[in-house]
């Protein structure tokens, strides 16, 4: 899950962005609002956190104009603005969800959470055949047995398995897993493959994510 | 007793009206009355004077010359306008009375002088009466002459002009009660209309304005006056709005970066470089948000008003040595370089507290927004009575536009250029404030990427040194 983060405060960002990787997601930051709607508009993300009041574009106007090519990317202004005027302006520019400065990061967590969840579905587990991924408390069991699997790893196999049965290009991959400073080496997801299919078929015959040649990789339920 | 203004009015004009009816009722009556007993006393002069005139007056007798006049028609009837005459000797006894008083006399006022009019009664009827002496040419009374005639008529007429009056006045009274207190509650209705527009108007609500009469009167600039102070409340408000909001978002900024960074920090365990890292940074917020509130309030403290500052003269030099001391590290790490030039002996009338403060926020914006190794240079000059202080950097500069909001509170030019500076962008509506207590005119002069000229010009003081 990748996010990207429009915030000119180098202090939130900083935090954010840290907490945000922490939590497995793959983060960007805008610091104004041009660069944000560039980066927003160029880049895949599964979700904008946008502060009102950033210098260039605003992000009422960043939102309106993302919204235009992305109606159902879930956006969450982050703001200092408190009066209800300002939450129901914020609301009806486009964004998903407000949250308000100063705020908790587990409440933005759950947000987001939220948010995501509304558009994939209401999911806190995914399966692909015996493989169980518990997406609230990050442990993924084959079967019986716990595996475990880096933040990194995890973030690979969720996307995977997300769209399992589909090809995911490595394009794809990167720009879900990994955040903009990594767009200049794909054969890091090689690297990753090998590790996840190492741990993932650790006992066991199956091989659930199998290479499509020159594309990228594919999560599939039974070997065909 | 409590009257409401319209009652007030009617009630004024009421007892000023009631007076000059009343007034005038009298008059009218006096008027009348005269007239009436003036005509009646002509007539019964010129009777009087035409029985004299038949009286021939002997020694110690009077005689009359003429006795066929007596038996004139008028003085025979009793019924259409009589005219009675008497004449008495000396002692009252009746000489001579005309036929139509019949077997009744005149009565004589023995107290009356040579010639006096007075009312009376002739056998119940009231008549006026004309009293004469006739005397001889010692002075000697010989007899008297009554003339009378009766009354009645003329004292209906006033008696009936006296009723009208009574009565016409309560009721003239009473008409003009209610056409005054209406006509009152006409000219004050646009009051009710003020006062119920004015009650409409509250603190969530202030764009609402009395609508102004038509005519230039009185009302016209009450109603004016309140929309002018609703104007001058309605501004002061949302500047008070405004700033509150950009105070808020101001101190909430630097809040949720300090929460989020330390909430993140304690969701796990973390390396010590990591922990000194966050604790620096969390630090030097905490310092940011102090400076912050220190000088919000500052800026309320010294809101408008010249209280707690103390005048006096001192030499502008030493103001700015001072601050350049106090800046003296920044001065240094920037590798920046300041010269002093001009009148250093110039003398300013300030309050020396609130002049270093602004000199700090101007002198520090300067080293601030300056590139490392560039110059700021100080002059000092005077003329006529003025001292002008220049103060101009070579730093990042700014655009007309900027220029224009550089005194609004927060306002911080272009923050992509200034992110990594630690401003809160009050400092120059401090400067701002500082200047208009001190009467010190401040002008900016500003080119992108050159620099920044502020000019400071001290109000005249004949003290100065020149």
């Amino acid at each position: 899950m990748r996010i990207l983060v429009i915030e000119d405060e180098p202090g939130i960002a900083n935090f954010l962005k840290e907490g945000l990787e922490e939590e497995h997601f793959a983060v960007d930051v805008a610091n104004d609002g041009n660069n944000g709607l560039e980066m927003a508009l160029v880049n895949d993300y599964d979700l904008l956190l946008i502060d009102w009041m950033v210098p260039g574009q605003s992000g009422i106007e960043v939102t309106r104009q993302y919204r235009k090519d992305h109606p159902d990317i879930p956006v969450i202004f982050l703001t200092a603005k408190d009066t209800v005027q300002d939450t129901v302006f914020g609301l009806e520019s486009g964004a998903n969800d407000y949250i308000k400065k100063p705020f908790s990061f587990d409440e933005l967590l759950a947000r987001i959470r939220v948010q995501l969840r509304a558009r994939t579905g209401e999911q806190t587990e995914l399966k692909l055949a015996d493989v169980i991924m518990d997406l609230n408390t990050h442990r993924v069991f084959r079967g019986e047995h716990e595996i475990n699997l880096t933040p990194k790893e995890f973030s690979l196999l969720e996307f995977l398995i997300r769209n399992k049965g589909k090809v995911c290009t490595r394009t794809r991959i990167i720009e879900h897993v990994w955040d903009i400073h990594w767009d200049a080496d794909t054969s890091v997801i090689d690297v990753y493959i090998n590790f996840l299919r190492k741990k993932l078929n650790d006992g066991a015959q199956q091989n659930l994510i199998q290479t499509v040649r020159g594309v990228g990789y594919m999560a599939v339920e039974s070997e065909s | 007793m409590k009257l409401s203004l319209r009652n007030r009015i009617a009630f004024y004009y009421l007892a000023a009206a009631g007076f000059l009816v009343a007034l005038i009722f009298v008059t009218v009556y006096g008027v009348v009355h005269k007239t009436v007993y003036n005509h009646l006393n002509g007539d019964l002069s010129a009777e009087a004077s035409e029985v004299l005139h038949s009286v021939v007056i002997l020694d110690k007798q009077f005689i009359f010359a003429n006795p066929n006049e007596w038996k004139e028609r008028e003085h025979g009837q009793i019924e259409v306008n009589p005219t009675f005459v008497q004449v008495m000797d000396s002692l009252g006894n009746v000489i001579k009375k005309t036929p139509n008083l019949q077997n009744t006399d005149l009565t004589l006022h023995q107290k009356k002088t040579t010639k006096a009019y007075f009312n009376s009664e002739l056998s119940g009827s009231p008549i006026r009466q004309l009293q004469m002496i006739i005397s001889n040419q010692n002075g000697e009374v010989l007899g008297y002459l009554l003339v009378a005639m009766p009354l009645q008529e003329s004292a209906l007429v006033l008696q009936n002009l006296k009723i009208v009056l009574l009565v016409a006045f309560p009721l003239v009274l009473l008409i003009l009660f209610f056409v005054t207190r209406s006509i009152a509650g006409k000219s004050i209705a646009p009051i009710d209309e003020v006062i119920s527009t004015a009650n409409q108007i509250h603190r969530e609500q202030l764009d609402q304005r009395i609508p102004l009469p038509s005519h230039k009167d009185e009302l016209h600039r009450l109603a004016s006056t309140i929309n002018d102070l609703l104007d001058r409340i309605q501004n002061a408000l949302q500047l008070e709005k405004r700033f509150t909001s950009d105070a808020s978002h101001e101190l909430r900024t630097p809040v949720a970066a300090l929460k989020g960074t330390l909430e993140v920090m304690a969701r796990k365990p973390r390396s010590t470089d990591y922990y000194q890292e966050k604790a620096a940074y969390c630090l030097n917020e905490v310092n940011r948000m102090s400076r912050l509130i220190d000088q919000m309030l500052l800026l309320t403290r010294y809101d408008g008003s010249t209280n707690g500052l103390s005048f006096t003269d001192v030499p502008l030099i030493q103001q700015i040595e001072l601050v350049l001391d106090r800046l003296h590290r920044d001065i240094a790490e920037n590798e920046m370089h300041v010269t002093i030039s001009g009148k250093k002996d110039a003398l300013v009338r300030v309050d020396p507290s609130m002049l270093e403060i602004l000199l700090s926020n101007i002198i520090s914006n300067a080293v601030k927004y300056s590139d490392q190794g560039s110059s700021i240079k100080i002059e000092i000059s005077n003329s006529n009575y003025t001292v002008s202080c220049l103060i101009q950097d070579h730093g990042i500069g700014m655009s007309q536009d900027e220029i224009g909001k550089v005194f609004d509170r927060f306002y911080r030019a272009d923050d992509s250029r200034s992110n990594q500076t630690s401003g809160v962008g009050l400092g120059l509506s401090i400067v701002k404030r500082l200047a208009d207590l001190q009467d010190i005119d401040i002008n900016v002069e500003s080119i992108p990427d050159e620099g920044t000229r502020f000019v400071m010009t001290f109000p005249g003081n004949p003290e100065v040194v020149h």
